[in-house]
């Protein structure tokens, strides 16, 4: 089959590899009908995220529909259009049963590689790095999906490719952040990028009794999304002297009670400290540039919450004391699809949340490459790029 | 949840026989599965879960009544093999095998006890390969210098945890890839 490979920093190309088989008991190998870029690819296409092996096929934002299923699947079966989300989940461990999906205990077949940084490891990832597992990724014509009654989800009739595939990644994560607000009715919630993620979480805060949404960014593209698609008020950070004030005077000198973080570690910015980060980054002396994230620390309103959705590796310069003293509420995870899929697929079938407008450029997976370049240079407006084998 | 403890680790041997005691010596290491204990205690009597379970060490076979037989490749390419018998076996609770034969002595034991809560089962595999007498560098030149028996240990627990609450081991195994003639071994 082909499928898109790293071969080293910013070297992607699409190659001819074998097509996947059925492994394990509980496996299904589906057809991709489309996989999407997603933001965090970026850090280690750039070489910031360790833990990539040239030949690696990448991608974990997909769908598809059901080719053949291992002899313990009992729900999905062939011909079955699903959608999949990133993290690979067991449905029977502790964390599992508690819906904390993207921490399973189960599904990481090298944890020594994860013990040595996080303590415990958690649940693989398609398509990103060994260090989550390395299991090969999606944006290929076929992928391997281990304990598929678990994390495939039927899609509906009458939705549409381009509706359904950011249900794999960017809208659980976004909707997530936004639950992990705990939004009371009013709350602002101010959100930090403009991209996927961001942007689905600015839909997701109005869904769960947002009084007001904030989008911040630079690109004007993006904040034309956040007005028109997510009904957001919008900050350009290239055009004010300081986020924090105009967060403040626009809360009445409160601050937003809940800030989301959906940039991650590769956060643009105009001040000393990403001049700090830029040039610390580039030396490979600290792998994060965290502007949008000490932006987010300062301005949250006090007791408020920060909801932290971007990927992040180890950060200096973290205004640790910033967060005790105004008494913030911290929360974070790599996202836990399984919960939230069918509650989003809910939504998408009201009417309620349509991202398709996110699928700004179409490629066949041969374009791949070509589709990243823009989707990492934001050519042309593109805010995510979806492929199609 | 994993708690590490090891133990008698200080021998004192001269030169590289130091480093061999540090990679050998004895190792215990704990993990919680979601599963009663009398269930993990059947599974690990079971030599085809051992099998799968001690298949990052080397191939074990049943060899007849509370016997295991155990192959090891190291990484020069030379075999090593021993038996194993069972020394002690409580249901529940805990079960100890020891080498009944081979150049490898190594002995080794997996406790059951209740997790708080409904958390299930804490399981503690202990395993020990240096000798009671004789050069320790001799064995740990036998099972080869990248032979590091806390991973083992820890690796061998996941791999039955997983079994144990999934009914399958996490693999990569036969994947494609771009590398070599497009899928990974």
């Amino acid at each position: 089959m082909r499928a898109l490979c790293w071969n080293g920093v910013n070297d992607l190309r699409v190659q001819t590899v074998a097509d996947p088989e059925i492994v394990n008991p509980h496996d299904a190998i589906l057809r991709v009908t489309m996989s999407t870029t997603c933001g965090s690819d970026l850090h280690f296409i750039d070489g910031y995220l360790p833990t990539m092996e040239p030949g690696d096929i990448i991608g974990h934002e997909f769908m598809g529909v059901v080719e053949e299923v291992g002899p313990e699947v009992r729900k999905i079966k062939k011909g079955d259009r699903v959608v999949v989300p990133s993290s690979i989940s067991c449905g029977a461990c502790h964390y599992c049963k508690n819906q904390l999906y993207s921490l399973c205990d189960n599904t990481h077949p090298k944890p020594e590689l994860q013990e040595a940084t996080l303590g415990y490891p958690t649940a693989g990832i398609y398509g990103y790095t060994h260090a989550f597992g390395g299991y090969a990724g999606a944006h290929a014509q076929y992928v391997r999906v281990p304990h598929a009654d678990v994390d495939c989800f039927q899609v509906p009739e009458g939705l549409r490719d381009e509706q359904v595939i950011f249900l794999s990644d960017a809208a659980p994560t976004g909707y997530m952040g936004a639950e992990f607000c705990n939004i009371q009715p009013g709350d602002t919630v101010a959100v930090w990028g403009c991209g996927g993620v961001g942007l689905m979480a600015q839909k997701s805060a109005w869904l769960l009794g947002a009084g007001r949404v904030i989008g911040i960014d630079r690109l004007p593209e993006r904040l034309h999304m956040a007005r028109e698609h997510a009904g957001a008020e919008t900050i350009d950070y290239t055009e004010v002297e300081s986020v924090v004030d105009v967060l403040r005077e626009m809360t009445g000198g409160r601050g937003p009670d809940a800030c989301i973080d959906a940039v991650g570690m590769e956060a643009h910015g105009t001040g000393v400290d990403y001049a700090y980060d830029r040039v610390k980054q580039a030396l490979r002396l600290h792998t994060d540039r965290g502007t949008a994230l000490r932006e987010a620390i300062t301005a949250c309103a006090k007791g408020g919450t920060l909801a932290i959705l971007g990927v992040y590796g180890v950060m200096d310069k973290f205004p640790l004391g910033v967060m005790m003293n105004k008494g913030l509420t911290v929360r974070a995870a790599q996202q836990h699809g399984q919960r939230y899929i069918p509650r989003l697929l809910e939504h998408l079938r009201k009417g309620e949340l349509d991202p398709s407008f996110l699928a700004t450029h179409r490629f066949s997976l041969e374009d791949a490459p070509t589709g990243y370049r823009m989707f990492k240079n934001k050519e042309q407006g593109c805010v995510r790029a979806v492929f199609t084998p | 949840m994993v708690t590490d403890v090891i133990r008698d680790r200080a021998r004192v041997v001269r030169g590289a026989g130091a480093a061999a005691a540090e990679r050998l010596g004895a190792v215990e290491r704990s993990l919680t599965i979601e599963r009663p204990a009398e269930d993990l205690y059947r599974q690990w009597r079971d030599p085809q879960v051992m099998k799968q379970v001690m298949a990052h060490l080397g191939v074990v076979t049943p060899a007849g009544e509370g016997r295991l037989h155990w192959l090891m490749v190291n990484p020069t390419g030379q075999v090593v093999e021993w038996d194993t018998q069972l020394v002690e076996d409580r249901p529940g609770e805990v079960i100890r095998w020891a080498t009944a034969n081979g150049p490898i002595p190594n002995e080794g034991s997996v406790r059951f006890h209740a997790a708080p809560g409904d958390r299930g089962t804490v399981v503690t595999l202990c395993l020990r390969f240096s000798p009671q007498s004789g050069p320790i560098g001799d064995i740990a030149a036998r099972l080869g210098k990248n032979f590091n028996l806390r991973n083992l240990t820890g690796t061998a627990l996941r791999r039955f945890k997983s079994l144990a609450e999934t009914g399958e081991i996490p693999t990569t195994h036969r994947q494609p890839s771009g590398r070599g003639a497009g899928r990974d071994e």
